[in-house]
């Protein structure tokens, strides 16, 4: 059953041999908890999710740079198919250099800083299309912006909710692999090099983003249609 | 620095076998002097080691032999050194038998439940010429007593004793040192952690295997007289350090980038020191090379074959449970294919899934 093999690879992937090192104290148990949900709600139903809440987010150390990733969503499902993957990334700075510029940003946006001590500077949401949709946009989607919580400390206006990015779905643990390959390019390297942490990784490709693939490798061939003008219809 | 042992058997022909031998052997004399007891029977037996004033004790497995008046011990010896641990917290124990009585690789799966013995020797190696028993047991010894003479029992002064640096102290406190910060150690409790856990275990020191593979070199280049006098600064020279070496991971880094210009900085030691290495002496050497497809550096330790390998073409190997500190014991897909000794059931759940395809898959060309 694939939730009960998802419930496993999140709880793989937070171990100390792959993740563990690399997360916040408090995300690793919070993940289980949202693992054990997972088990509990597949006993009544065969409708299942996964969702971490962005008051709790899955949280990264902070890099070398002072940059901090953290991962909040929800993914839905029914018996052993995916129904719908909306996740979001931020890339928090806990640097003031990165975060305000002295006699051009707003006094407000340091003094904010001062008490948060970190600011989200960039965030992608790895969207699918809303059941009623108004303007054109592909089934699965990248944006950049949204919007943000106060504590955030940044500021995208809704007018810049586009362009949308036609990009395949990512799961907690894709994005897991986002992270390290970005944030932590050398320190990660041993582990992505493990067969075991590539297997946990393709099994979420397989399961979130083979039949997209799959889609998009037909259109490439489509004689009738832009890439792009079958994702959008 | 003569070691004083108190060797106790059952067989009357045994404590005298043992003590001539340790009387007459070049190795032992100046290094040892022995005397015996048979199996204790009552109380007063006890006192009357502990009146011995032994520094190191060694005892038989095999106690079911009735003395001289009819009285047999029944008990064994490990359960008598468990007996003996209450009464000589500060004295290293050993158990002192033979191969075809004590099974040496049944102990390591249950080493952990028997906590108060220290080492366990076959009597038949002890006086072999190419033997290096001696050696052992006398450095356990003086271990133990250097232990057993500090007044300073606290966490610095037993680091102090370790030779260790800052970085390598909150490396060390990770490894479930039998104490916390401030607590007073016990030499048994201390001597068990420093030899089982930071010396067994590669990760804070490393053995020339894992040393030369951290290096990216081969263990013949690694304990070459030129490399090895350039790493002099990172070996182990604390208490209880083995005779075949260990040296501070942390201190292998800062020499070999003390070696190293910007550019070989900039990749990975495990490239970086070798051509560092061949720029200053102007000779090529040989690389760690993975034992499964030839690769070279390899970047990690085979923890079956003990050989290098790449970390792409091995498993975690749950094998031992070591503090997560430490180097993760991995298995090269070599052992996997080839090894008696590989146990399935070692390997994570995830990694157990690519065990077929491992086996199947034509060796990659290095």
């Amino acid at each position: 059953m694939w939730p009960e093999e998802y419930a496993t690879s999140l709880t793989f992937m937070v171990g100390p041999k792959y993740m563990g090192s690399y997360l916040t104290p408090g995300s690793k148990e919070m993940l289980l908890e949202r693992v054990r949900m997972l088990r509990a709600q597949r006993k009544g139903s065969s409708c299942w999710q996964v969702s971490i809440p962005r008051e709790s987010p899955f949280t990264f150390r902070e890099n070398s740079d002072r940059l901090q990733a953290d991962v909040t969503g929800i993914i839905e499902g029914e018996g052993d198919g995916v129904k719908e993957v909306r996740t979001l990334l931020r890339v928090w700075s806990l640097d003031a250099a990165l975060c305000y510029r002295a006699n051009i940003d707003a006094e407000q946006v340091r003094s904010k800083f001062d008490e948060m001590r970190r600011r989200v500077m960039v965030r992608f949401h790895f969207d699918c299309r809303e059941k009623c949709f108004t303007r054109p946009e592909p089934i699965y989607h990248l944006q950049v912006g949204g919007v943000a919580l106060e504590n955030e400390n940044c500021w995208f206006p809704k007018q810049l909710e586009i362009p949308r990015f036609h990009f395949p779905p990512m799961d907690i643990i894709l994005l897991c692999e986002l992270v390290l390959v970005n944030l932590f390019p050398k320190n990660s390297r041993n582990l992505r090099e493990k067969p075991e942490w590539k297997k946990l990784v393709m099994k979420s490709q397989n399961a979130f983003q083979r039949s997209y693939l799959d889609t998009f490798h037909d259109y490439v061939r489509d004689t009738t249609n832009t890439i792009l003008g079958n994702l959008i219809s | 620095m003569e070691v004083s042992i108190v060797y106790i058997d059952d067989v009357s022909d045994e404590l005298r076998k043992y003590e001539s031998k340790f009387r007459t052997d070049p190795r032992a004399v100046g290094r040892f002097t022995i005397k015996t007891f048979n199996s204790p029977k009552s109380p007063a037996d006890y006192d009357h080691i502990i009146g011995m004033a032994p520094e190191l004790l060694l005892v038989d497995f095999n106690l079911d032999i009735p003395d001289e008046n009819g009285q047999v011990i029944g008990i064994s010896g490990v359960t008598l050194s468990t007996e003996l641990r209450q009464k000589f917290h500060e004295i290293p124990i050993v158990l002192f038998t033979r191969k075809s009585v004590f099974n040496l690789q049944d102990y390591t799966k249950i080493r952990g439940t028997l906590s108060s013995i220290d080492e366990i020797v076959y009597k038949q190696e002890v006086f072999k010429t190419d033997s290096t028993i001696l050696d052992g047991l006398y450095k356990l010894a003086i271990g133990y007593r250097t232990l057993r003479n500090q007044e300073n029992r606290s966490w610095n002064s037993l680091l102090k004793l370790l030779g260790a640096s800052k970085s390598d102290s909150e490396l060390l406190e990770q490894s479930n040192p039998p104490l916390v910060r401030r607590q007073r150690w016990s030499a048994a409790s201390v001597a068990s952690w420093i030899r089982e856990i930071v010396l067994e275990f590669p990760g804070i020191l490393y053995d020339a295997l894992h040393a030369a593979t951290f290096l990216g070199v081969s263990k013949d280049v690694f304990l070459s007289e030129s490399v090895q006098n350039a790493f002099a600064p990172a070996k182990y020279t604390g208490i209880f350090a083995p005779s075949d070496g260990r040296w501070w991971k942390s201190k292998l880094q800062t020499v070999a980038y003390s070696m190293m210009n910007k550019k070989e900085k900039e990749s990975l030691l495990r490239h970086g020191f070798p051509a560092a290495w061949e720029r200053s002496k102007g000779i090529s050497i040989d690389r760690a090379k993975c034992v499964f497809s030839g690769e070279s550096p390899a970047d990690w330790v085979c923890h079956i074959l003990k050989k290098p390998v790449m970390i792409k073409y091995s498993l975690s190997y749950n094998a031992d449970d070591r503090p997560t500190v430490m180097d993760e014991a991995r298995v090269s897909f070599e052992a996997i294919r080839t090894s008696n000794d590989f146990d399935e059931r070692l390997v994570d759940p995830l990694g157990r899934e690519l065990i077929a395809d491992i086996r199947r898959m034509p060796k990659p060309e290095g």
